[in-house]
């Protein structure tokens, strides 16, 4: 069992609480537009794409998760910033 | 408190949060589903790819079950952050569940990235769909920093 860190550690390993604040804030930007009361704006434009999300705005669409991957490389967008979600038109139950 | 809120059409509950792996230089944003039948803090191969992460120098395989049975996974030690107004970031240290990809199941990378019950038990939530609200009053965490 590995000592666990203490709280200055884990302070010095968040780094700066700005910064991280303002990473969450971008982020969710993003994830608002999955939101349920908006979500069905994707599914009228993206109909079963993978699309690519960043600062709330869509980058990228493809049919496969692994072209719209690409894309996001070769646009080169913060990957830790960037959403990558399959735009659902019947989606199925998920049992998690 | 912090705020999730309920995504895509079924409705599934979800809050973004801060993975920092420092072993791995991971920092990053994942989208969390909020799921009280995980026992842990889980990251799906969706996410896990779409972050770059390099699966060939995670720590050793582990097993993990799922609905669909025994999976190969990972541990990591991890640290997940959340903020609220303030701004107040709270950070859990904690050994998180990566789940490999498989190239014989491509679904997997449909699979939300899960925020299991070793934080959810740390905090107290308002789950409520019939009025759009979904919060979490934090009761504990491993640190607690203020921005200002």
């Amino acid at each position: 069992m590995e000592r666990r860190w203490t709280p200055d550690e884990l302070r010095k390993l968040i780094g700066d609480p700005q910064k991280i604040h303002d990473d969450l804030q971008e982020f969710s930007k993003s994830a608002e537009l999955f939101s349920t009361s908006k979500y069905h704006l994707l599914v009228e434009k993206y109909p079963d794409k993978w699309i690519a999300v960043y600062g709330g705005e869509v980058k990228a669409h493809a049919d496969s998760f692994e072209a719209v991957l690409e894309m996001v490389r070769e646009m080169d967008l913060p990957r830790d910033l960037t959403m990558i979600e399959l735009i659902e038109t019947d989606p199925i139950t998920m049992i998690l | 408190m912090l705020v999730g809120s309920f995504g895509k059409t079924s409705g599934r509950p979800y809050i973004e949060g801060r993975l920092l792996i420092p072993r791995l230089h991971i920092n990053t944003g994942i989208w969390f589903c909020v799921d009280t039948g995980s026992d842990s803090t889980t990251l799906m191969p969706g996410d896990g790819t779409s972050i770059g992460l390099d699966y060939s120098i995670l720590n050793e395989t582990d097993r993990s079950m799922g609905i669909s049975g025994p999976i190969d996974s990972h541990k990591e030690r991890a640290i997940v952050a959340f903020g609220e107004q303030g701004p107040v970031i709270h950070g859990y240290d904690l050994s998180i569940t990566i789940i490999s990809p498989d190239a014989e199941k491509p679904g997997l990378n449909r699979l939300p990235s899960l925020l299991g019950r070793d934080i959810l038990n740390r905090w107290t939530m308002l789950y409520s769909p019939t009025t759009d609200s979904l919060t979490f009053e934090v009761d504990t965490a491993d640190v607690t920093i203020e921005a200002n």
